[in-house]
């Protein structure tokens, strides 16, 4: 499997009031095409630093990130912007619609920089917003939506211009743990049937398990790592579980 | 555990040890089946205890027995659904031994100990995940996610045997309570 995302030795550090502080403390990641990796850690362990980084939205202090072989550092501007509209799908905690567009034109929105004709365009935002369940709310406004709606319509935007890698930071924090299910379930259905990879960053190891791998960071390191094998048997956990409580 | 749930479905009214398996199967979500000999070595320790009584006719008989609950066993009943359940969880503790042996014998890396332990539990946490909102049973899926919440203390629990082991604090003794 070719490696996708790959970092060297990453590091960053932020300078606040003039102290400095290493947010990321030398990072080496290597994330394959179509994997579900997680990164979970508490806040303040660097792992939003991380997924900037991974993202090219910020440059590292020393390290290097590369994408698909290609080193970020050597990227100008011009093509680290284009890196991030074409290749990779953004997914944030707190949903980041435009709030005067309604749900299809969020998601159209992004592919017009893509030299997609506009019938293709506007068929690939439906069969997206179908996707994930939107369908019927296609014509209505964000603040009309439930905290679940709008991610989902996030989850279509990201995956609008059919990126390699998306990339999803605290998908689930702003949603209750029903909500925050069906949109985990989406993001396991990106990388099982579309072959897409996704790097979730979270705090909650209950959306980490969600992953094929989990990595464990701490104080700007990678502490632990966690390959998730098998296929969840439903009847066979509850049987178990019950057996334990009536013993 | 079981003793009280076949007490709890007894003091409604007497029951063959079939009606029991079946009732108790149903108020768990028809998810699992309890073994009939468990049952059986149940009840009879029931009746040792006088907690249960088998029914008058059904004594010479071969056919089934129906089983009625006694004074005895209504006042058991009655004085478990009094007492909070004092015991802590005890599933874990075999991490917790294998921790303490691991550094005595000298012969484990503790590392991997615990990255395998994180393995395991995420696994599980996985697979209790999917069941969330799909055991049937409301009553169930209130277990479901005890079961979650537990483990993803497990798993921070992880996290802090891993940051006290890097840093070295296992290694310093501690004032300590000590037996007067």
């Amino acid at each position: 499997m070719n490696m996708i995302v790959e970092t060297k030795n990453v590091t960053k550090t932020f300078g606040m009031n003039g102290i400095a502080v290493e947010a990321v403390r030398g990072i080496d990641l290597q994330v394959r095409e179509g994997e579900f990796v997680a990164i979970v850690g508490p806040s303040g362990s660097g792992k939003s630093s991380l997924l900037h980084l991974i993202g090219a939205m910020d440059h590292p202090t020393s390290g290097e990130v590369f994408f698909r072989e290609r080193p970020l550092s050597r990227m100008n501007d011009g093509a680290r912007t284009d890196l991030r509209a074409r290749e990779i799908g953004f997914i944030f905690q707190t949903f980041n619609l435009l709030p005067m567009l309604n749900v299809f034109e969020n998601v159209e929105v992004v592919m017009r920089f893509g030299g997609l004709a506009k019938r293709e365009r506007i068929q690939r935002t439906e069969s997206l917003l179908k996707t994930v369940g939107l369908a019927e709310r296609m014509r209505h406004l964000p603040n009309r939506l439930s905290g679940g709606e709008r991610q989902r319509v996030a989850v279509a935007r990201a995956l609008a211009n059919q990126p390699a890698l998306v990339l999803a930071d605290e998908p689930t924090g702003n949603l209750d743990s029903t909500t925050g299910t069906g949109i985990l379930e989406l993001l396991r259905e990106i990388c099982n049937s579309r072959k897409q990879t996704v790097i979730m960053v979270t705090h909650d190891f209950r959306a980490a398990s969600y992953a094929d791998r989990v990595l464990v960071l701490r104080d700007g390191r990678i502490r632990g790592e966690a390959g998730l094998k098998g296929v969840t048997d439903t009847h066979k956990t509850l049987n178990q579980l019950l057996e334990l409580e009536l013993e | 555990m079981l003793k009280f749930a076949l007490l709890g479905l007894l003091a409604q009214d007497p029951k063959h040890g079939y009606d029991l398996k079946n009732e108790l199967e149903q108020a768990l979500g028809g998810h699992w089946e309890i073994n009939f000999g468990q049952i059986y070595t149940t009840l009879a320790r029931l009746e040792r205890d006088e907690l249960v009584r088998v029914a008058a006719e059904d004594r010479d008989g071969r056919g089934k027995k129906t089983y009625r609950i006694t004074a005895a066993g209504r006042k058991d009943l009655a004085a478990w659904f009094e007492e909070p359940v004092e015991k802590p969880r005890q599933l874990r503790d075999e991490f917790f031994i294998k921790w303490i042996v691991g550094k005595l014998a000298g012969q484990s890396d503790p590392m991997r100990i615990i990255d395998r332990q994180r393995q395991a539990y995420l696994t599980q946490l996985r697979d209790l995940t999917a069941l969330t909102g799909r055991a049937g049973d409301p009553n169930v899926e209130l277990m479901v996610e005890g079961a979650i919440l537990h483990l993803q203390a497990d798993l921070r629990w992880l996290d802090l045997c891993e940051e006290r082991l890097e840093r070295g604090e296992l290694e310093k003794p501690r004032a300590a309570i000590r037996k007067e």
